[in-house]
């Protein structure tokens, strides 16, 4: 799986929580996990509430002891701290200091990363120009919106100029233009040479940047792949023509099947020589096409699908 | 760690709390810069009122406060009220208040994430978070002694460097309280309860030391009793009182958390302590076997330097700064063994030593043979028995008072020879001076010189043994010192806070270690 370099590696990884005052009780958030990352992916972590996949991560980040399996971050145990000068990570309702500006955030963050003041003044501004938070980075975080506390995390993650990037649910709370520019600096770091893997609800979000994804359920995989191995094409064609057409399902009587039109666009089962059929009949009715494209069924009703699968 | 303190730091100056404390130190220090306590009144405003002593202890009854540095006296009250009851209990808990939210707020989910994500250890993270408590409360403490000092120090002339002290007692006293705020802190990870149980702790601390040091002195006060009836056996009938059990396992329980606890009451003595290291010369008098010692002698005397060895044979004298010197007055303090004295009742003889009633009763008999009329006192020190023969010699010179105070196996005679009519010069007292020149050496002057003269007796001054004391805070003032027994040794008492510290510290870096955030 992935690039030429692994990143990230682990092997039957599992994690139980213990709880209850003597430590009896307790659940299991993770149940085998085995994955692989590759340098300069955009990976995409999915799952249902309580899945594991924050869990994963935070064992990655050495934030979650005592699990059993192996697990390895650039070759060395998440135990290791040098792993984490090389990672950059933006938690799932992170809470930045309040007291703190939006650049004092980022100085305390990349001093904690290791870098000395100077350094993390020069490379500050530019993060934060980026995200669109350099003009308020003065203000107190507390003052801060959501998405603007979210564009912050995203900052403070960038500040050491990581190899490897965990964001998880990274446009949690975001407007649709943060999201767009979020999901630009994301690529923007995949092409430098990042590693990003990423956490999220927002399932179309991760099908339009995403180059591998695995969904998990209750701590174990339920399938791995690229993006279009996740979502199959269906067989239904859809078509767009410029006119509304009336007499539809007399024109291609006898031509596939479910047929569904909603106005000037339908959608038909067909095979590829009912295809060209279905294209003649148009033309000759005086039709004019201007769209025809496979559809492939989506990243999330592909989830569901596993997901209730795994469920039954 | 510098990260961690900036944080730390950034923290601190936006907490609501810290302002406060803030408005609080200013107003000690503010107080010492408006009032001034010169020697013969205090003046408020730089002058704009101006209040003689006499009058302001007019107002608390006349009361007489048994010292001529009266100035001295109020700025040590006002340091001791501000230092160690303001500052040492309300301002700690304000402190604790302030810095508790420290260590937990770092471990809410979402922010211990983000700082634990990075290359930092989480020991480094809790230490920097423990020793930013320390140099907040450091801050505030140095603001609010050094501002005190330099304000007494300016308006009322007043210099002490041992009070600077002050802010390394409040620091350590705290030291103690962070680091057990922080394990709560770390192992509840609530503020709240951090706060709550700090606060607790700390009351539960003054208490049990404070009980455990009056339990000592009831045990010791049993042997003074047995040294004022001057009788062996009734100690030992004391001991062998019985204690109930219950009361047994309560007196054990309290010495258990005595020693466990941290010794927060001992912060402010370790201060006086090293503060009067730096600021009081050694006493004029202290035996070897520790059972005697005379801070100071009286007001304007001196000690004669040659007489310093002669306790047991011509005595040690103190003679008179005036130009009369030891013609003016003169006091001195000889012991000897006291004698044993056999008796028969009903064919059994007992042998006992010799009680100050007994030598004060000799040497009354000495004086009437000698022509003298001499009156009868009974009087204590330091809570033992003293018997105070008085009396003016038939000369008309001098007016004259031996006291006889047996302790252990010696008896102590101090006997106080004052001119009814002495030169009228005084070496230390300016205003006494004054006084004296302008109506004279009368008689009535002259009394109230004598009176004077026997103040040295009190106010602790004079410390019998490991006895000695009017209450238990006195006699624990006494016993707690650098090369005292282990118990109430200060090295002790500062190693097992320091172990109480090192253990909490320990206690929050293990359970933080096994966090999983």
């Amino acid at each position: 799986m992935g690039g030429e370099e692994t990143i990230l590696k682990t092997r039957g990884l599992k994690k139980r929580f213990k709880t209850g005052l003597i430590r009896r009780k307790g659940f299991k958030a993770l149940d085998g996990i085995d994955l692989e990352v590759g340098r300069g992916q955009i990976f995409g972590l999915l799952g249902p509430n309580g899945a594991g996949k924050t869990t994963m991560v935070k064992i990655l980040l050495d934030l979650v002891r005592n699990f059993d399996g192996h697990a390895e971050v650039f070759g060395k145990p998440p135990s290791d701290p040098t792993t984490r000068r090389r990672i950059g990570y933006l938690p799932e309702a992170h809470r930045m200091p309040e007291y703190l500006t939006g650049w004092q955030v980022m100085l305390l963050f990349g001093m904690l990363a290791g870098h000395p003041k100077r350094e993390v003044e020069k490379r500050a501004a530019p993060i934060l120009e980026r995200v669109g938070m350099l003009k308020d980075c003065r203000r107190k975080v507390r003052e801060y919106s959501k998405g603007m506390q979210q564009r912050l995390g995203l900052a403070q993650a960038m500040i050491h100029d990581p190899d490897l990037i965990f964001l998880d649910e990274p446009t949690d709370g975001v407007d649709p233009i943060g999201r767009a520019k979020i999901r630009e600096m994301v690529v923007e770091l995949r092409e430098r040479g990042s590693t990003i893997f990423i956490n999220s609800h927002l399932l179309n979000e991760v099908e339009m940047i995403c180059d591998q994804v695995v969904i998990i359920h209750q701590g174990r995989i339920l399938r791995e792949g690229t993006i279009d191995e996740l979502t199959p094409r269906t067989g239904i064609t859809h078509f767009e023509i410029r006119q509304t057409p009336e007499d539809l399902p007399e024109l291609l009587s006898g031509l596939g099947s479910d047929l569904h039109q909603a106005g000037h666009r339908f959608e038909l089962s067909v095979s590829d020589p009912e295809l060209d059929e279905t294209i003649d009949r148009l033309r000759r009715a005086n039709y004019t096409i201007t769209s025809i494209s496979q559809r492939r069924l989506s990243l999330e009703e592909s989830f569901i699908d596993l997901v209730k699968e795994d469920r039954q | 760690m510098r990260a961690m303190f900036e944080d730390a730091r950034q923290q601190v100056l936006d907490n609501k709390v810290f302002r406060l404390l803030l408005i609080l130190t200013g107003i000690p220090i503010l107080f010492t810069f408006l009032i001034g306590f010169r020697e013969d009144a205090v003046v408020i405003l730089w002058g704009l009122g101006e209040y003689s002593y006499s009058e302001i202890l007019e107002g608390f009854g006349g009361v007489n406060i048994g010292t001529e540095e009266v100035n001295i006296l109020f700025i040590q009250f006002f340091q001791g009220l501000f230092i160690n009851v303001f500052a040492g209990s309300l301002g700690m808990m304000l402190c604790i208040a302030a810095t508790a939210f420290f260590a937990p707020r770092l471990l809410e989910k979402g922010a211990a994430d983000t700082v634990f994500s990075k290359p930092v250890s989480r020991t480094s993270v809790l230490m920097s978070r423990y020793l930013a408590g320390i140099l907040f409360v450091a801050f505030i403490s140095t603001l609010l002694v050094v501002g005190m000092y330099l304000g007494f120090l300016i308006v009322s002339g007043y210099s002490d460097p041992g009070f600077l002290w002050g802010a390394v007692t409040l620091v350590y006293l705290f030291a103690m309280m962070h680091a057990f705020s922080i394990a709560v802190a770390v192992w509840t990870r609530s503020s709240t309860a951090a706060i709550l149980l700090t606060i607790i702790l700390f009351m539960i601390c003054g208490a049990v030391h404070e009980g455990w040091i009056g339990y000592q002195f009831i045990k010791q006060q049993e042997i003074v009793t047995e040294l004022r009836s001057g009788d062996s056996d009734h100690g030992e009938e004391g001991e062998e009182e019985e204690e109930s059990t219950a009361i047994n396992t309560l007196l054990n329980t309290l010495s258990v958390m005595h020693y466990a606890l941290p010794k927060t009451s001992d912060a402010d003595r370790i201060t006086n302590k090293l503060r009067r290291a730096i600021t009081e010369k050694g006493p004029d008098l202290e035996t070897a076997d520790g059972d005697f010692l005379v801070k100071q002698g009286p007001v304007d005397f001196r000690l004669l330097e040659e007489t310093r060895e002669n306790l047991e044979t011509t005595g040690v004298i103190w003679v008179s700064d005036s130009q009369g010197g030891a013609a003016d007055g003169q006091v001195t303090i000889r012991r000897y063994e006291r004698p044993e004295i056999s008796k028969t009742i009903l064919s059994k003889t007992r042998t006992r030593l010799q009680t100050s009633k007994e030598a004060s009763k000799d040497f009354m008999e000495e004086l009437e043979s000698k022509g003298e009329t001499a009156t009868s006192t009974d009087q204590s020190l330091s809570n033992v028995r003293m018997l105070s023969i008085a009396w003016d010699p038939v000369d008309g010179l001098t007016r004259n008072e031996r006291m006889f105070l047996a302790f252990n196996d010696h008896m102590y005679v101090i006997e106080i020879v004052d001119a009814k009519h002495p030169s009228a010069e005084h070496g230390r007292n300016s205003h006494d001076e004054q006084d004296s020149a302008e109506s004279g050496s009368t008689e009535q002057d002259s009394l109230t010189d004598f009176r004077k003269r026997r103040r040295f007796l009190g106010n602790g001054n004079i410390v019998l043994g490991q006895v000695a004391g009017m209450n238990p805070e006195a006699w624990y003032e006494s016993v707690f010192g650098w090369d005292s027994e282990l118990k109430y040794n200060i090295y002790f008492s500062i190693s097992t806070s320091l172990a109480f510290i090192f253990l909490m510290l320990g206690l929050a870096g293990w359970k933080l270690r096994r966090i999983d955030f």
